[in-house]
């Protein structure tokens, strides 16, 4: 079993520190959303281990947060 | 175990069981609702929105957001650990996974106490009534994540014995794991959008 978890784990900090950094930028808004929305789907597909499971879960996971996400977009302009 | 196999691909048999997926599913959806009412809040109240997250520790937030991902990854290692039959190892990650669980914990209770003795408590603003509602509410999964692992932790060897306790640990790392979602979402938008 190849492990993955660490360079995952190096990645979503790596991420989380980045989106700290583009505040006060003029794309910050949507880049440190998108960002959110990157790190939740890797934390569901590698840490809660849905790269196993029926890709129903991943997909549907995926799709929930991608939807609120939009939704906060809409109603922050 | 060609059962097992079988399993991880059936729609029904999400890892830590259908159950825990579809309360994941719904705590996921009532913070997510909780975030958007924020927003629609804010957009006549975007002043006070910035100056109400100016006062915010940020540098707290970042540093439980580094602590709440490395005690998710800790609790990764802790059931691959287990999985590749490592007990040891696997105790000790689940240990680090309670140590920074409790760490957060107490972070932001740290930080509670700066805001309350600050006088900003739930009814000080708008802003702050969603702050108290969205990461106090979460702050308390947080608390039962971690009531959670402690239980599996004094079990831990009936955990790698019985196959049904393995998988009870399987929901309860799946719960803490929910923890993480549900940060991961509410950081951005509370500490650092306005």
């Amino acid at each position: 079993m190849k492990n993955s978890n660490t360079f995952i784990w190096v990645l979503l900090v790596v991420i989380t520190l980045a989106s700290v950094s583009s505040m006060g930028k003029s794309f910050a808004f949507y880049f440190i959303l998108s960002m959110a929305l990157l790190k939740i789907i890797l934390v569901a597909y590698h840490f809660m281990e849905l790269k196993r499971a029926h890709r129903f879960w991943i997909t549907s996971i995926s799709l929930l947060f991608t939807i609120i996400v939009c939704a906060i977009f809409i109603q922050y302009r | 175990m060609e059962q097992a196999i079988n399993n991880e691909k059936n729609i029904f048999y999400p890892p830590g069981g259908l159950l825990i997926w579809i309360i994941i599913f719904l705590e996921c959806i009532t913070f997510g609702m909780g975030l958007i009412a924020m927003i629609t809040y804010g957009q006549d109240n975007h002043l006070l929105y910035h100056d109400s997250s100016q006062t915010l520790n940020k540098y707290t937030a970042i540093t439980n957001t580094i602590v709440l991902l490395s005690s998710g990854f800790f609790m990764a290692e802790t059931l691959r650990n287990i999985k590749l039959k490592k007990y040891t190892t696997a105790k000790l990650f689940l240990q680090l996974t309670i140590l920074f669980g409790c760490i957060f914990l107490g972070i932001k209770s740290f930080d509670y106490i700066e805001k309350i003795s600050s006088g900003m408590s739930i009814s000080y603003n708008i802003f702050f009534t969603f702050f108290w509602l969205l990461t106090f509410f979460h702050f308390l999964h947080v608390l039962l994540g971690v009531i959670i692992l402690v239980y599996f932790l004094w079990k831990f060897n009936s955990v790698i014995s019985e196959v049904s306790m393995t998988e009870n640990l399987e929901a309860g790392a799946a719960f803490w794991h929910l923890c993480d979602l549900i940060w991961l979402l509410l950081f951005p938008v509370i500490y650092l959008i306005y």
